[in-house]
């Protein structure tokens, strides 16, 4: 197994080239100059431009300025800043930990809600609680997320005040729930239809009819036999989600002034800042590829099929 | 055996899960307790994250610009109707044409590290801006002096600006390339602000350290906590300043935000005691806000549409008749109130309604009311000339609040009336619009607009129409004009106001561009904030907020 994991961890070296040379083209094919946005409506002298671009080199083609980038990723360079001259190190170390809560606490909500939910609806199969689920997950599924942030966020924070309205630096737990709610709502859905699904597959299944005919308790069948199986593609589901959960926090983290890395991609993609936004996606990819690898392992745990050698 | 390999595997993902929870609440603990029970409170206001080293000479944005401003003084200060006081300056005093200014700074000035303010504080941080080599985006505010080229940068091959000169410890002297009677004006600017010794290193660069933590001579000093990337900057009252804009609250919290509609929100639900503008979604509410206090009046910046001088059918005759046409055909109030709610107020010339000087009168500007059946008439005269031919088209950035509704409402009325095809063109961002804006590869009529750097009409005039000036986009060249300009820069009182009026009835009649509309100056507080007043950069005078 250790093999395994070492093979796969080796797998995310040409990940991370390949995905970093592909944003790192996107961004250059982006029209425009980001020192014009740097610059603003008053005139720079060619000079000053030129110097500026030099210094971030801009007038190499997207190889160079690439390897330029993994130079500076590799040696934990100190003096690699964005278009605004910060670290982009520094950056993201301020801007993951918020991010990362946010994320774990929306995944947590997921799995407990989604899961608790879906199975009780998948045991008791078109039953009204079944069909009350439905509705409420379709209607979850199909409001917008900026709609459903917006809402609570007027009527949960400003008006009725139970939680703050928005983070901003200072956060705190606390401070997190409704974000993290808001971000999971989406994905409760998704998880509870599965769960549901699995769930209700699972008990007609052969190896659950033979546990019966054994005659273990419904409640012993339903924990080792059902359960346990009907888990792997949720698993799978939800370890997936936590990679586009810190990715897809752009909206979320707009709404409620989360000063983290969804909010940080947005502003350097909009400057065109590429040392910036290209980190930011790299750490994203590589949390989304290290997630991928932690619900592989998982599968052995809730599978006894499946093993790695 | 078999259990016991998967409790192992169990173990290394429940450490591998582990270790990102752990990573996650790394950052997450902060001690929020501040320095209460003091009794002036600390404002919190709007803020973004600064794009630059906080630099006067480095700072462009408004995210450091603000923090910038209540950090330093400069030699002249702006009181809140536009006029200037002086601060560190003792005395600005011209020569008999206005070529030559001597400065003489106050004594007993202090940086807050205890250092003298001196002439030198000055000279050193204009010459270390206005040289291309420290790469510093405000260079251009040093055009007007001697020693330096068009866009500020001192001339090829020297280090210095010859035009200034220090003449002992507390003098200084600035020859300027042409008389100016209004200069002192310019010098409240954040490029002017002073620069202390500590600040270079050894190389004579200013250091990073002192980008992220300047130390300045304002009405306020940064925090142990400071500029907290992200978060916040934190500034508290500096007790050795003596000018004039002492600070009346225990400090400010410039707090960042991702979006207007978050600070919004939080000026509703009390987290955030100032917010500077308005976001769109509020527009049509926030002065029926009950949670807020709503402050809306015409404010300093400018809104225009610029028509390049090399398209064709705008040139000469008949792009004099054109231009007026397009300018008749649009309906300005009806765009202010449907689309800005009334956030705008129609533009009646080119300069702004806050400054000195300004009249509602000036000759020529009923070019800019709509007149549905003189607009056809011109266009007919027009085509008389040379046959229209293709289509109008109007560039605009996406990115900007409000840019797509009133370009498309604006192509509408332009359609309507004139019976041309109109249509508004998207650019994504600001800096795509830019680029071929100052490549002069566009070969459309583009979106334009101005924000004063200090608060003379003629700064809306010079740099943006004068022959070969650094933000005449349009290329626009008229020697009248030129002359005008050159000769009311000189003059003083009405004389002064005279001649801009003649300058701007020889632009309404080119029109280079088609004045659109003042942006009104927009807040909102929170109910106990008191002192709230616009200045004329449409910011409030922060010193001055209570609660």
């Amino acid at each position: 197994m250790w093999w395994y994991v070492a093979k796969r961890l080796l797998q995310t070296i040409p990940v991370f080239l390949g995905a970093t040379l592909i944003i790192y083209a996107l961004v250059f094919l982006r029209p425009g100059d980001p020192i014009n946005g740097l610059i603003g409506n008053k005139p720079v002298s060619p000079e000053v431009r030129e110097a500026i671009r030099d210094q971030y080199h801009l007038n190499d083609t997207f190889i160079v300025q690439w390897i330029y980038f993994l130079k500076d990723v590799v040696t934990f360079n100190p003096d690699f800043v964005g278009l605004d001259g910060q670290p982009v190190f520094e950056k993201i170390k301020n801007a993951l930990p918020v991010t990362a809560t946010l994320a774990v606490m929306a995944l947590a909500m997921d799995a407990i809600i989604g899961i608790v939910v879906g199975t009780i609806a998948g045991l008791r199969r078109n039953g009204w609680f079944d069909s009350v689920t439905l509705v409420i997950s379709l209607i979850l599924l199909s409001i917008p997320i900026f709609v459903v942030g917006f809402v609570l966020q007027f009527l949960l924070g400003v008006k009725l005040g139970i939680f703050p309205p928005t983070v901003g630096g200072d956060w705190s737990i606390s401070d997190l729930i409704l974000p993290a709610f808001v971000l999971a709502i989406a994905n409760i859905a998704t998880t509870t239809r599965l769960t549901r699904t699995s769930v209700a597959n699972n008990l007609s299944a052969d190896h659950v009819r033979t546990a019966r005919a054994k005659g273990l308790s419904n409640g012993l069948v339903i924990r080792n036999h059902v359960l346990r199986n009907s888990l792997v593609p949720v698993v799978t589901y939800i370890g997936i989600n936590l990679g586009s959960l810190m990715a897809g926090a752009i909206i979320t983290e707009g709404i409620f002034n989360v000063q983290g890395i969804g909010n940080l991609a947005f502003q350097a993609v909009n400057r065109g800042d590429a040392p910036v936004t290209v980190t930011v996606v790299a750490v994203m990819v590589m949390i989304y590829v290290f997630m991928s690898l932690i619900v592989d392992l998982l599968y052995a745990v809730l599978d006894p099929r499946i093993r790695y050698v | 055996m078999r259990l016991s390999r998967r409790t192992r595997l169990a173990g290394v993902a429940l450490i591998a899960a582990g270790s990102l929870t752990l990573a996650a609440c790394g950052g997450g603990s902060d001690d929020k307790s501040d320095g209460s029970g003091s009794t002036n409170k600390v404002i919190s206001v709007y803020g973004t994250n600064p794009q630059n080293p906080l630099i006067p000479t480095a700072t462009n944005e408004v995210g450091g610009g603000d923090p910038l401003d209540n950090l330093f003084s400069g030699l002249v200060a702006y009181n809140t109707d536009g006029s200037v006081s002086n601060e560190v300056a003792d005395s600005i005093k011209a020569n008999e044409d206005s070529t030559v200014w001597t400065v003489k700074i106050k004594d007993g000035q202090k940086f807050t590290d205890g250092s003298p303010v001196t002439a030198d504080s000055f000279v050193k941080a204009w010459n270390y801006g206005a040289n291309p080599a420290n790469k510093q985006l405000n260079n251009y505010f040093f055009y007007p002096i001697k020693g330096t080229d068009e866009v500020g940068n001192t001339v090829k091959g020297e280090d210095t600006v010859s035009g200034l000169k220090v003449v002992d410890d507390k003098t200084f002297t600035i020859t300027l390339k042409a008389s100016e009677s209004d200069f002192p004006l310019r010098l409240g600017y954040s490029a002017y602000f002073p620069v202390p010794d500590s600040a270079y290193d050894a190389d004579g660069k200013i250091t990073k350290a002192y980008g992220n933590a300047p130390i300045g001579n304002g009405p306020y000093k940064l925090t142990k906590t400071g500029w907290e990337k992200n978060k916040q900057i934190s500034l508290e009252p500096n007790p050795d300043y003596k000018g004039i804009h002492k600070a009346k609250n225990g400090g400010l919290v410039f707090k960042f935000y991702n979006s207007v509609d978050a600070a919004y929100t939080d000026v509703q639900s009390g987290n955030l005691d100032v917010l500077d503008q308005v976001p769109p979604s509020a527009l049509t509410t926030f002065e029926s806000d009950s949670a807020v206090k709503a402050y809306n009046e015409p404010g300093s910046s400018f809104s225009s549409f610029t028509i390049p001088d090399s398209l064709a059918h705008f040139k000469g005759e008949e792009g004099q008749l054109r231009r007026a046409a397009i300018s008749e055909a649009i309906n300005r109030p009806e765009i202010t109130e449907k689309i800005f709610n009334n956030a705008r107020t129609p533009a009646s010339d080119f300069t702004s309604p806050v400054l000195d000087g300004w009249t509602k009168d000036v000759p020529g500007n009923e070019v800019l009311k709509f007149n549905a059946k003189d607009a056809k008439a011109k266009w007919a005269a027009a085509d008389k000339i040379d046959k229209w031919s293709g289509k109008f088209e109007l560039a605009y950035n996406n990115d900007g609040a409000g840019n797509k509704e009133f370009s498309e409402a604006m192509a509408n009325q332009i359609k309507n009336t004139l019976g041309i095809d109109a249509a508004p063109k998207a650019y994504p961002t600001f800096d795509e619009l830019r680029t071929v804006v100052t490549d002069r590869t566009i070969k459309t009529p583009f979106r334009t607009g101005w924000q004063a750097d200090y608060p003379s009409m003629l700064n809306y005039l010079a740099p943006i129409y004068a022959t070969g000036a650094g933000s005449n986009d349009g290329d626009y060249s008229n020697k009248k004009f030129d002359k005008l300009v050159q000769d009311a820069s000189a003059a003083k009182g009405d004389e002064r106001y005279k001649l801009i009026s003649q300058a701007q009835t020889i632009l309404l009649k080119d029109l280079p561009a088609i004045p659109l509309w003042y942006q009104n100056a927009t807040a909102v507080t929170t109910k106990d904030l008191k002192g709230y007043v616009f200045n004329w950069k449409q910011k409030p005078d922060y010193y001055a907020l209570t609660k």
